[in-house]
């Protein structure tokens, strides 16, 4: 079998957490244990800067950036030519695979590795609108032309695709979708908790308006009135806590709605197994890994039916699917409750062992590698076609574009003739 | 066995760049649901409340100029506070919304109207060291980033009641310094203070209920602002009528031609707007 040396380039690692960070973790074991060459370029968090080896053995650059905005470094392309020319020489990597369209490192790796004659694939994990003005900046402005130049791009599914699609103008066969997945060892059910526990809510996630908080906050006091012993266990934190805690005080429900604040992710099992059902009010999701994580606890998840939601769980057995409007959830809420009591709900175990099958890490990692053979398999990038494709997208912010790509070119040319005369100096010296 | 549009199942049979072909891919992409179509005319009549507010305002500034250079008799100031305090009798009785709270309205009046005066020499003396051009400059900037900022009954980003009436005021202010007299500093104040505050929904509600009126006193308006203007110097009269040619009948038709180029595209991917419930 062939073996591929491949960089993963995004602004979001560890050790921050999230769905990005995971995804990327998981993925580069995965490889690593399919015998493939995986390195892991980020930014530098506070000291946590230079090459670093995870436990797992997997090595980790730390490059020192700036980070301007809500974790992302400073684009500045021409400034970052050494670092990632280095890197990637030094490691001899194929691929450059950047993750998010929100990371400006990710772009820029794959603007310079795609003028460095290396392989291209970019993995995108959120949905963007068409409407506010700052989507359809990063797409007319960023991503149209990020992408043209890209090999391979690969979605979380299939909504996102579409949405992707859109966005960049791509081609959708370029376009591979490949879900998340969730380790399912780190969540599992328990069985005495779950049928002995009064029937519990559980609600995991940032309190913030994307989220749905507003909703969530119409849809406590409701529930309660109309069921007079279930409890909610609220996770998480943001801006939203307020509203939530005041909604708490209105109605009295301190003792039935526990709020728990934010969570270290070790100890999102734990929360899990005291409820029965979780609730998920998001207002776009791309994949939404919470529910697959609650689904794997053994709980029935109730959530809207917005973005990707609607492909990652068989509807009934696993979710129920509302509209987002409070009435909807509430009374899907009770009907869950009600199957709960009567027994109806799936046995936790039996579920957990069907979630096992559907998501898991290798297969992703199975169904990446794909990518990376069609990637690889592609016409040779060429400077020249590179320059044409950016001028395809549309001369206004092509012409910036093909600037940068010269600059870059020019650069890296300069740098190339350097090494090369101090490595014949090595020789001589020799 | 035919691809479905899910996740949570393997299909093998298919390759992963496979997403139902042409006929399912963007299936539930919809274009143009919420977008508003404009008639010709309706955009006109939109453009006249546009333009109405540029006319009041300069007719405030050629107002300003025949009082300080003594063209016009001090009467003429009196009839247009009256005018004001008319108007503003007419707008609580006839176009307010709801019924006003008379008790705290006429409070906050009697208070601003006493503070007003109170202050007037004040207020009067207080740019009058900085030379006459930069009062004139300034004054003329600040007004037309009031007119930026003000709401002319479309709801969008960039209306600011607060910013537009305090440039506008700000804008009277600098220019009362100029004046020798307290009273007519003070009516020039009370009918600034009248104009950028109460305008925009004096304007609103009056074209709401008399379409037809407010279209004639709009032209009216802009007649005699042409007129003034052309007094004080032809050139930009004649920019003026431009102006309002360009504003009330070009603009519109390029909006209505450029119209069929709207695309908004929606799908489930657009973030979901949560109802609130009663």
């Amino acid at each position: 079998m062939v073996k591929y040396s491949i960089a993963l380039v995004s602004d979001f690692f560890c050790p921050n957490a999230g769905g990005i960070e995971t995804h990327i973790y998981f993925l580069a074991q995965c490889l690593l244990d399919l015998g493939h060459k995986v390195i892991v370029i980020t930014h530098g968090y506070g000291d946590r800067k230079g090459i670093r080896y995870l436990s797992n053995g997997l090595k980790v650059y730390y490059l020192p950036f700036l980070i301007v905005y809500n974790g992302a470094s400073l684009g500045s392309i021409v400034g970052s030519v050494p670092w990632f020319r280095k890197v990637f020489q030094r490691e001899q990597i194929q691929i450059v695979h950047g993750h998010s369209t929100f990371s400006s490192l990710a772009h820029e790796s794959l603007m310079i590795g795609s003028l460095m004659g290396l392989r291209t694939v970019f993995t995108d994990h959120s949905l963007f609108g068409f409407a506010d003005a700052s989507a359809i900046l990063v797409n007319t402005l960023v991503l149209k032309y990020s992408l043209v130049n890209v090999d391979q791009v690969i979605c979380v599914s299939y909504t996102s695709k579409e949405n992707t699609v859109l966005r960049g103008q791509l081609n959708p066969s370029k376009v591979s979708t490949i879900p998340n997945a969730i380790e399912t060892r780190l969540f599992t059910p328990d069985s005495q908790q779950f049928h002995q526990n009064p029937t519990t809510i559980i609600y995991l996630g940032r309190l913030v308006y994307r989220k749905g908080a507003d909703l969530l906050c119409d849809i406590i006091p409701k529930v309660c009135e109309a069921h007079k012993k279930c409890r909610f266990i609220i996770g998480g934190d943001g801006p939203k806590r307020v509203e939530l805690e005041e909604m708490r005080e209105k109605f009295k429900l301190h003792d039935r709605c526990i709020m728990l604040g934010m969570l270290p992710h070790n100890k999102v099992r734990e929360v899990l197994n005291q409820g029965q059902i979780f609730i998920n009010t998001s207002l776009t999701e791309a994949f939404c890994m919470s529910i697959v994580e609650a689904a794997s606890c053994g709980l029935h998840v109730v959530s809207t039916r917005v973005g990707g939601i609607p492909e990652v769980l068989p509807e009934e057995e696993f979710i129920s699917l509302e509209e987002p409007v409070a009435e909807d959830l509430v009374s899907a809420l009770l009907t869950a409750i009600s199957k709960r009591e009567s027994g109806e709900l799936m046995d936790p175990e039996e579920k957990h062992e069907k979630v096992s099958k559907m998501y898991n890490w290798p297969d992703v990692a199975k169904r990446t590698e794909i990518v990376y053979k069609k990637a690889l398999e592609g016409p040779e990038p060429s400077r020249f076609t590179n320059l044409k494709r950016y001028y395809s997208q549309g001369l206004g912010f092509g012409i910036l574009y093909i600037t940068v790509s010269c600059m870059i070119c020019v650069f890296l040319t300069i740098l190339d003739t350097i090494d090369r005369f101090s490595a014949k100096k090595a020789k001589k010296i020799e | 066995m035919a691809w479905q549009k899910i996740l949570y199942r393997r299909q093998n049979e298919y390759a992963d760049n496979y997403s139902g072909g042409d006929e399912q891919f963007l299936s539930e992409l919809r274009k143009n649901q919420s977008v508003v179509r404009y008639e010709y005319w309706e955009a006109v009549r939109g453009t006249i409340i546009l333009m109405c507010h540029f006319d009041v305002i300069s007719l405030y500034f050629a107002l300003f100029f025949n009082i300080l250079h003594k063209n016009w008799p001090s009467q003429i100031l009196d009839a247009v506070f009256l005018c004001v305090i008319i108007a503003y009798i007419f707008f609580c009785q006839i176009l307010a919304l709801k019924q006003l709270d008379k008790k705290n309205h006429g409070r906050t009046l009697v208070t601003l109207i006493l503070f007003g005066y109170a202050f007037t020499p004040v207020i009067r003396t207080l740019t009058t060291s900085i030379s006459t051009d930069t009062i004139y400059a300034v004054s003329i900037i600040s007004a037309i980033i009031s007119t930026i900022f003000h709401d002319y009954g479309v709801k969008g980003p960039i209306v600011s009641y607060p910013i537009s009436m305090s440039s506008g005021l700000c804008s009277a202010i600098f220019l009362l310094s100029r004046l020798e007299n307290n009273w007519q500093a003070f009516s020039l104040l009370v009918i600034a203070f009248a104009l950028h505050s109460y305008a925009s929904e004096f304007r609103l509600q009056m074209f709401a209920k008399f379409p037809q009126t407010s279209q004639l006193i709009s032209l009216i308006f802009a007649g005699f602002s042409t007129f003034f203007m052309c007094q004080f110097s032809t050139e930009l009269a004649i920019f003026w009528t431009f102006l309002h040619i360009f504003v009330v009948f070009i603009c519109p038709w390029i909006l209505v031609r450029k119209q069929s180029a709207k695309c908004t595209i929606h799908g489930p991917w657009d973030e979901a707007v949560p109802l609130k419930s009663m």
